[in-house]
């Protein structure tokens, strides 16, 4: 393993929106860290809050956002949370880079790509395009662009979905960042073009030792990609282990839950697939006590009065439940 | 199981381009470029392929909602459109769902008159019998009947694509062509209505047209399998030989390309396809395919491979098929 050193550390993260019917809590005592050269996932379905959590570290919320008095994260030994603006951002785009799903409507339609991929070093090392040129074309070559001398002229809607979202990379590495943060990456290409940009993702990664903070749905990008898993579910972290416990040892039932509706592709079909029943719990309308309880067929009454902190357990993992599923549990496979 | 319910034959679609007002049509984009195929009662056919293979184009073609350009469907041996045929009759036969749950229900109407409203458009049954089968429907697709005095805006994704599927169900027709169904939700609610349509196929032996980009929803519905690549048929297979063992090169980079839920198979040997896909407006002449095939040689840049039965029940077109 490489030598562990902490990055980022997250600690006691929570924020609220005020909304007209009340205070919406987008996440709650949230905390994490990040190694040097690690490549973290935060897992969850829509509204469980990792987009949050990542655009905090970021600085990138709302103005309206409300974060806890206690709230911290720091990075490199800096708490970004109460940082002054203009501090932050020499930090972003500098130290924290991020990138985006949708690479059209991050991407500047009225300028060629060549100089929106300079406009960070511009701003940050101070150097003029001119200068940044021979820079631009490496990054370019770095994540697989064909003839990159002459592609710096063209316009994002002369380039494909994957050729854009290649053009963010580059953007986000311009001044070799310690943090990289994508945030669904790969969602809205086709596959084999998926497949294309985790793979430009992989090498790069190896190359310059950057930190990732890769947020997704898809369990498979995680499996693929990540050295540990974040699961979030209703604005919490319950779950938090190496990836391969995870996947073969799951201990929080909404992560084994997760992980056995997703359809197989090697092996024969299942019949049915298992699933999690009901759906996720609106934020302003949170139960009491766990959050997940009202889904899950281990709940208790212990489970509606006490909301279960993240503990950690033998694995090297933290989770948050009651009745953390036995390592039984995976092997017997039973339709529901 | 064996007579086939639809036969697409021969099907195009031709969009003019880059003409003006005026201007002569003398570009075309063929997002379906001659496609013939056989869908057999109470069978689920899975349509895949990426952006711009046309596969959304072919589905609507089938329930109507376009006019091919050349070729014709035809249910149960007869023309699906022509003379004297609606498409309000066709409606009985052959619904849809799509993909967008949000885009596809009137917000405007509450749920039971969206359910409703294909029964009261062919003036099926009284007012209260209508009530009734909506009532039916609902508790169906796992709603209650309470839910229907409420709006869609109420709802969730995954309920929206309930009721969308109720409202298909309305009018009991034989096939329904699902456009991505399950794409726009979160990974838990999939299987919830992945496992509801297989359930109502086997309440009332439907056929299913499956269309998706994503090979896990599609292995999992599926009894056969269609690939698709930019308006042409790749590969049509039973869907266990199309995963043990993919005829076309393209079918195999597709299925390696989808990234395994198991960390242990990340260090697997992938077939990473070079490039990007090309533009329907422009295709690459010879096989379609050429421009990023791993195998492709000089015949295929110069000879498109016709679609051919390599065994029984599989079709592959490729000269050079595994």
């Amino acid at each position: 393993m490489k030598n562990r050193e902490k990055l980022l550390e997250v600690k006691h993260l929570q924020a609220c929106f005020p909304t007209q019917r009340g205070e919406v809590k987008a996440i709650n005592d949230v905390s994490f860290s990040i190694d040097k050269g690690e490549i973290v996932a935060l897992v969850g379905e829509s509204g469980s809050g990792k987009s949050v959590t990542a655009l905090s570290v970021i600085g990138l919320n709302t103005p309206s956002i409300k974060y806890e008095k206690n709230s911290d994260i720091s990075f490199k030994g800096k708490n970004l949370i109460s940082m002054k603006k203009k501090q932050m951002k020499k930090i972003r785009g500098n130290e924290i880079s991020m990138i985006f799903q949708d690479p059209l409507s991050s991407l500047n339609p009225l300028h060629p790509i060549g100089r929106q991929i300079a406009e960070p070093i511009q701003l940050h090392q101070g150097l003029s395009y001119i200068k940044s040129r021979e820079k631009v074309i490496d990054l370019l070559k770095k994540v697989g662009i064909p003839e990159p001398e002459k592609r710096l002229k063209d316009y994002p809607h002369q380039l494909s979905g994957g050729m854009r979202q290649r053009i963010m990379i580059a953007m986000a590495l311009a001044c070799n960042p310690s943090l990289l943060i994508a945030d669904e990456p790969t969602t809205a290409l086709d596959v084999t073009i998926q497949a294309q940009i985790l793979n430009v993702m992989r090498e790069l990664q190896k190359d310059t030792g950057i930190s990732i903070l890769l947020i997704t749905h898809d369990l498979g990008v995680v499996a693929e990609m990540a050295d540990r898993v974040l699961v979030m579910y209703g604005g919490e972290i319950v779950e938090e282990g190496d990836v391969f416990s995870i996947f073969q040892n799951p201990k929080h039932p909404y992560t084994e839950g997760l992980l056995s509706s997703v359809p197989k592709l090697r092996g024969a079909s299942e019949n049915r697939l298992r699933t999690i029943p009901g759906t996720v719990p609106n934020p302003l309308e949170l139960p009491k006590g766990c959050n997940f309880q009202t889904r899950c067929s281990y709940a208790t009454e212990q489970c509606s009065d006490l909301s279960p902190q993240l503990v950690s357990n033998e694995m090297n993992g933290k989770v948050a439940c009651w009745h953390p599923l036995e390592k039984v549990n995976k092997k017997v496979t039973n339709f529901v | 199981m064996s007579e086939p319910l639809v036969e697409i034959r021969n099907i195009k679609k031709h969009y003019p381009v880059g003409s003006g007002l005026f201007g002569k049509k003398d570009k075309w984009l063929k997002a379906v470029d001659g496609i013939t195929l056989e869908i057999n009662k109470g069978e689920t056919l899975g349509l895949v392929g990426e952006s711009g293979c046309g596969k959304s184009t072919l589905g609507r073609i089938v329930v109507g909602l376009l006019n091919p350009t050349e070729g014709e469907v035809f249910f149960e041996g007869k023309p699906l459109m022509g003379k004297g045929r609606s498409r309000r009759e066709l409606g009985k036969k052959i619904q849809m769902i799509f993909q967008d749950p949000y885009a596809s229900l009137n917000p405007r109407m509450n749920v039971s008159n969206i359910i409703g409203e294909p029964l009261l458009l062919h003036k099926i049954g009284t007012t209260r019998e209508r009530q009734k089968r909506v009532d039916e429907l609902l508790e169906r697709v796992g709603l209650s009947s309470a839910h229907g005095i409420r709006y869609p805006e109420e709802f969730s994704g995954g309920q929206r694509q309930r009721i969308g599927i109720a409202r298909a169900l309305a009018l009991n027709p034989q096939l329904i062509v699902c456009d991505e169904p399950v794409s726009a939700l979160d990974v838990s609610i999939q299987a919830q209505i992945l496992n509801l349509l297989k359930d109502v196929q086997e309440d009332r032996g439907l056929s299913y047209i499956f269309i998706a980009h994503g090979l896990q929803a599609v292995k999992h519905i599926s009894d056969r399998i269609v690939v698709m690549y930019l308006g042409k048929v790749m590969e049509i297979s039973r869907t266990e030989d199309l995963f043990d063992n993919p005829l076309h090169p393209y079918t195999a980079a597709l299925i390696s390309a989808v990234p395994e839920p198991d960390p242990t198979l990340r260090d697997r040997e992938r077939v990473l396809l070079k490039g990007d896909l090309p533009s329907p407006e422009n295709p690459p002449i010879g096989c379609r395919f050429n421009t990023r095939c791993p195998l492709a040689d000089q015949r295929c840049r110069q000879k498109e491979p016709p679609l051919e039965e390599v065994s029984p029940g599989r079709w592959a077109a490729c000269f050079y098929h595994g």
